[in-house]
């Protein structure tokens, strides 16, 4: 399936601007507004962070179209377009990796984020004030030593249920925004988990888990989940990140690579639901897992990937054919890209 | 869950060619003295090699650390300061005055458990590279001290994640400038932390040049 044509480009009105972000470890947040051509920071005199600072994550919300939220290793961050730098955020995470953070879509204020040594933390108000979601989780773990948040999603459905997965220990959800939560790992060939797509449309509930080991479906809301075999992977088996394409097609992103910081990855593609998968081509090479894949409702035509040594590709038909960014950023773990009215960024001081 | 830690980075020492090195948010410090386990901020927390204090107020006792984690306890090395003017009075002000200082290098605890009469704690003082030995105690005669240790090492008791507890030694010392804490195990790497104690310092506002 193609990609819908009904909805307008954002990049041709007039009225808004297309901010892509790349959050870097070593390098802050990387910003680019001629959708990845080049890329600038904000400088360390006047941006409000040090750009050098260790960037895990980014989140948007399109209610706030002048905020760009980052969790790093020195607090929370945010960035004001309007005013061209970011603001230091105090919470308790200090101290702590913040590896990702996700705004609810009914509800701008409240707030999720998770952290390396694992735990997730929730604000209601914006992030002035949060609560410590006490995951009934372990303080170590093999391999890794130190569990660690590797995704949060809100449950497209029940606004007070949330989803994380947490390498190396499994699925959690909490039911009452992070209060209480399960374990989910039935059939779970590994508890390295890094990913979810969840999928309402096909009448029941459909779920996808990526784990070190491949590709996991769940039809009964999580309770169990079964291995998928995903022959396009080839020999790879490290299932990284998974993204649906913003509308109401099936089509699915995967990310696989030889492990997190290999030689080699692909990206596939489903048009079913995630039942059967296809490799996507991607110009040239790539040179590691790819990390992340943003996928946006305000223009589901315009998907961009990174791999994590600081490759970007971009996509403006939806995921059907793809542009490798001439720009190299370095260690890249997180991409956004957020419409910003104009008349936001033009008074932007710095970018 | 406490949203108040401290972030522990021991390297554990599992075995002569093992080492791992966890995270561990620290939410609950308890300090076993004159028979009670006494509740302290973890902000009091600190592995730091020189731990300024206010000179002849502050004194210091020895103390094994019992840390609760999810791969089994660990146990360290460490030393509870106090403020000595109001020991006897208010403990609890005297514990939250001073600094509770443990060393990031660890054992787990079923290491050690099994040679508590071997193992031994040592506090040696002085002038920073010499010093005095001022005690020893084996881990056996601290358990007597404190039956929650004891407990502890035969496996009758469990510490959570990001709850642990300082076995104080039963004196406490008025400090020299230079401390190195000792647990000895007689088959595995010591257990080594040395800090010195500075008085403190106000700031200066002389206005000399920046």
């Amino acid at each position: 399936m193609t990609p819908p044509t009904d909805k307008a480009f954002r990049l041709a009105q007039a009225d808004q601007e297309v901010m892509c972000c790349a959050a870097s470890v070593g390098h802050s947040v990387w910003f680019s507004h001629d959708l990845g051509e080049s890329w600038l920071r904000a400088p360390t005199p006047t941006g409000g962070i040090y750009n050098e600072s260790r960037c895990w994550c980014l989140a948007t919300h399109p209610a706030r179209p002048d905020e760009v939220w980052s969790g790093t290793d020195q607090g929370i961050y945010v960035w004001r377009q309007s005013l061209g730098r970011w603001n230091y955020m105090p919470s308790p995470m200090d101290g702590l990796h913040i590896l990702k953070l996700a705004i609810s879509p009914a509800d701008p204020d409240f707030i999720v984020a998770g952290t390396r040594p694992a735990e997730i933390f929730v604000s209601r108000d914006g992030g002035r004030s949060w609560q410590c979601g006490a995951l009934p989780i372990g303080s170590e773990c093999w391999f890794i030593n130190t569990p660690r948040v590797t995704s949060i999603q809100f449950d497209p459905k029940e606004p007070e249920t949330l989803w994380v997965t947490i390498e190396i220990a499994g699925i959690f959800r909490s039911r009452d925004g992070g209060q209480n939560w399960e374990l989910l790992v039935e059939g779970l060939r590994d508890p390295d988990v890094h990913n979810l797509v969840i999928m309402d449309d096909l009448g029941d509930r459909v779920i996808l888990c990526s784990t070190e080991v491949g590709l996991h479906r769940s039809a009964d809301n999580g309770a169990s989940w079964e291995f998928q075999e995903v022959p396009a992977a080839g020999d790879l088996i490290y299932f990284r990140c998974m993204a649906r394409r913003a509308d109401q097609s099936g089509v699915i992103f995967m990310s696989i690579g030889d492990k997190p910081s290999g030689k080699t990855g692909v990206l596939l593609r489903s048009r079913d639901f995630g039942a059967s998968w296809e490799k996507v081509e991607l110009p040239g090479r790539v040179n590691t897992t790819i990390w992340w894949i943003f996928v946006n409702p305000e223009d589901p035509r315009l998907i961009l990937c990174n791999s994590i040594f600081g490759e970007i590709f971009r996509s403006t038909d939806g995921g059907e054919t793809w542009q490798h960014m001439d720009r190299f950023l370095g260690e890249i773990r997180d991409i956004v890209w957020q419409a910003v009215p104009r008349k936001v960024t033009g008074t932007s001081k710095n970018l | 869950m406490s949203i108040a830690f401290y972030l522990y980075q021991p390297h554990v020492y599992q075995a002569e060619d093992e080492v791992v090195t966890p995270d561990l948010m620290l939410t609950r410090l308890g300090v076993a003295v004159a028979g009670a386990i006494r509740p302290v901020s973890v902000e009091r927390l600190t592995t730091a090699v020189v731990v300024p204090e206010a000179a002849g107020r502050c004194c210091g006792a020895p103390a094994a650390v019992v840390v609760g984690s999810s791969e089994g306890a660990l146990i360290t090395v460490g030393a509870v300061h106090a403020d000595m003017r109001c020991l006897e009075t208010d403990p609890d002000l005297a514990l939250y005055a001073g600094a509770k200082v443990m060393s990031r290098f660890a054992w787990r605890l079923s290491d050690a458990a099994g040679h508590a009469k071997r193992v031994t704690l040592r506090l040696v003082e002085g002038q920073e590279p010499e010093g005095t030995e001022r005690g020893n105690w084996n881990l056996s005669s601290l358990a007597a001290e404190h039956p929650e240790l004891g407990d502890l090492l035969a496996g009758e008791r469990t510490l959570q994640k990001g709850e642990l507890i300082f076995f104080a030694a039963d004196h406490f010392f008025t400090m020299e400038p230079w401390r190195q804490i000792t647990l000895e195990h007689p088959d595995r790497r010591s257990l080594v932390h040395e800090y010195r104690t500075p008085g403190l310092e106000a700031p200066s506002t002389d206005g000399g040049p920046l």
